[in-house]
């Protein structure tokens, strides 16, 4: 049975669009850049804030309202009542399913290049003491995509609207929990930051909390693959396909938790 | 080559049957379906339109039987299908609804896609509003707009449920000669239960009551069945099938006249209140 194989990356680029231009993500980007520049420009901005404004702030923005964001695009047709139109047509659940999962890099994209953006100034303007390595920079904006990911898996098991307003409570509340345990418990949280604040008040640097930060990437890498996985057993026709997927996103998740300890 | 072939088609949710073993042949042209609400005409459509699986019986749509999937992926592949519901999301404008749906129908080249969604929406007279966003669409434009995505690519066959609900009169008449302009050189099964667009625009009528056919045949052929049992009376005959005022006074008969009554010429409407009989006469026909 041949398909077009054009018809993902097309309907992903449509979806990719639809995503940056959806007034929630426009919301939170541009909340985001005003809390960086009000912080730079009216607070006591300290270089431990800064580094967490680089490694972890996306996580938070739009990191978590991609969550709801991820939800309503892949509801969108049941909400239209489009269904009974596509399923006539010959691009199936399961294209437009993994559609959307390639367009929630799109979110993570545009955060990336934020992010090395403010990287880069920073470092020209303050330096960083311990300046964060590639993964480090590259975390928070792959969280984007994990929001994303998850709004959409959520949006194919649980349509209901009430399901990523709780998502996203449990997604914060869960990171608090974790973020507030003792070394190396924080490393499991999906927002991680990893400048030690030690015993002061952010003004001076005291360290960088061990662990492997490739490992953690990877770690995140791997929870963004489960959501996606999970998504498309839903759909798939295929579903022995799926599970060997999610069993190899498991598998990731697993091993690089493990590596990332210090 | 019959474009829909089917037979002894059954279709059953728990214990209704809402197709019961319908017999159905289509061609090149117009074909309309008719029936009185709850017949099976939504059910009998999913079922072509590849939505929908049948339980028993034989159906071949465009050569193909689309219980098989890779067959069924051929079906859509030179399919236009209007649902009864044919919903957008109101935050599209008109051109993003029509070309998300021709990335679903596999038009994954950009330019050549575009291209086509402005063929269409000229086609169906919506080209002005095509950066407008449906939720600011009338309910016709809507409609037409559900027509635009059915006519995307040329399809071979083109299935349409209750394309003119809703519809002005000036729609109406617009909408009529897009679809039998859509009908030459192809198959178009069109389901409604307005008979005028039946009359205008079909060669051919399929008639269908309680899951099975009832009718088949060419509009001529369907309307000699009300020949010599219509007629006009200054009072309304309880032993008539159906009857209506006028409004010049008088009363429309359709049934079987008595000795001596003023014969009416019959019409498509007579013809389907005899087939379908008094649950028609009080349900559909006002």
């Amino acid at each position: 049975m041949s398909r077009s194989p054009g018809v993902v990356p097309a309907l992903a680029r449509q979806e990719a669009r639809r995503l940056l231009r959806h007034p929630v993500v426009l919301a939170a980007f541009a909340w985001w850049v005003v809390i960086v520049a009000a912080a730079e420009l009216y607070q006591d901005t300290f270089v431990v804030q800064r580094f967490e404004s680089v490694t972890a702030a996306f996580s938070f923005l739009p990191g978590v309202p991609c969550i709801l964001v991820g939800h309503m695009m892949t509801t969108r047709d049941a909400r239209a009542g489009s269904l009974p139109l596509l399923g006539a047509l010959p691009v199936r659940a399961e294209q437009r399913v993994r559609a959307l999962c390639l367009a929630a890099l799109a979110p993570a994209a545009v955060a990336a290049v934020l992010n090395a953006g403010i990287f880069s100034g920073y470092r020209l303007a303050f330096g960083f003491p311990d300046a964060p390595d590639v993964w480090q920079v590259l975390q928070a904006p792959l969280t984007v995509a994990g929001g994303t990911l998850l709004g959409i898996m959520l949006g194919v098991w649980a349509p209901s609207r009430a399901t990523p307003m709780l998502a996203m409570v449990v997604m914060v509340g869960i990171n608090v929990v974790v973020a507030n345990r003792p070394h190396p418990v924080p490393l499991f949280g999906p927002m991680f930051s990893w400048a030690d604040w030690g015993p002061t008040d952010g003004s001076v640097w005291w360290a960088m909390f061990p662990g492997s930060t490739l490992a953690h990437f990877l770690y995140l890498g791997g929870l963004c693959s489960m959501a996606a996985a999970a998504a498309l057993i839903r759909v798939s026709p295929r579903r022995g396909r799926a599970l060997v997927v999610s069993a190899g996103a498991v598998a990731l998740t697993v091993a690089a938790g493990w590596a990332q300890l210090p | 080559m019959s474009t829909i072939d089917g037979h002894g088609l059954v279709k059953a949710f728990g214990r209704t049957r809402a197709v019961d073993g319908l017999d159905l042949t289509t061609s090149t042209g117009v074909t309309g379906l008719l029936g009185p609400n709850g017949a099976g005409k939504t059910t009998l459509l999913r079922m072509l339109a590849t939505v929908t699986s049948y339980d028993a019986g034989s159906l071949r749509v465009l050569g193909h039987d689309p219980q098989d999937a890779a067959a069924r992926l051929a079906i859509r592949r030179r399919l236009g299908y209007l649902p009864q519901e044919a919903g957008f999301h109101r935050g599209f404008t008109a051109f993003e609804a029509v070309d998300y749906i021709a990335v679903l129908k596999e038009h994954d080249e950009r330019r050549a896609r575009h291209a086509e969604v402005r063929r269409v929406l000229e086609l169906v007279g919506l080209s002005d509003v095509a950066t407008t966003k449906v939720g600011a669409l009338s309910g016709g434009m809507r409609r037409r707009l559900g027509l635009a995505q059915a006519l995307l690519g040329d399809p071979d066959l083109l299935i349409l449920d209750e394309p003119t609900v809703g519809l002005d009169p000036q729609q109406r008449i617009r909408f009529r000669d897009l679809v039998a302009e859509a009908g030459s050189g192809r198959t178009v099964l069109l389901s409604t239960h307005q008979t005028e667009d039946v009359a205008t625009v079909c060669s051919d009528v399929i008639v269908i009551d309680g899951g099975r056919r009832v009718f088949g045949g060419t509009i001529d052929e369907l309307v000699d069945l009300a020949r010599d049992r219509v007629w006009l009376d200054d009072r309304r005959d309880p032993r008539a099938l159906a009857a209506w005022r006028l409004g010049d006074g008088s009363y429309h008969h359709v049934g079987d006249p008595p000795d001596g009554a003023q014969l009416a010429p019959a019409g498509i409407e007579d013809a389907y209140l005899v087939l379908i009989g008094p649950t028609a006469a009080a349900s559909d026909v006002a």
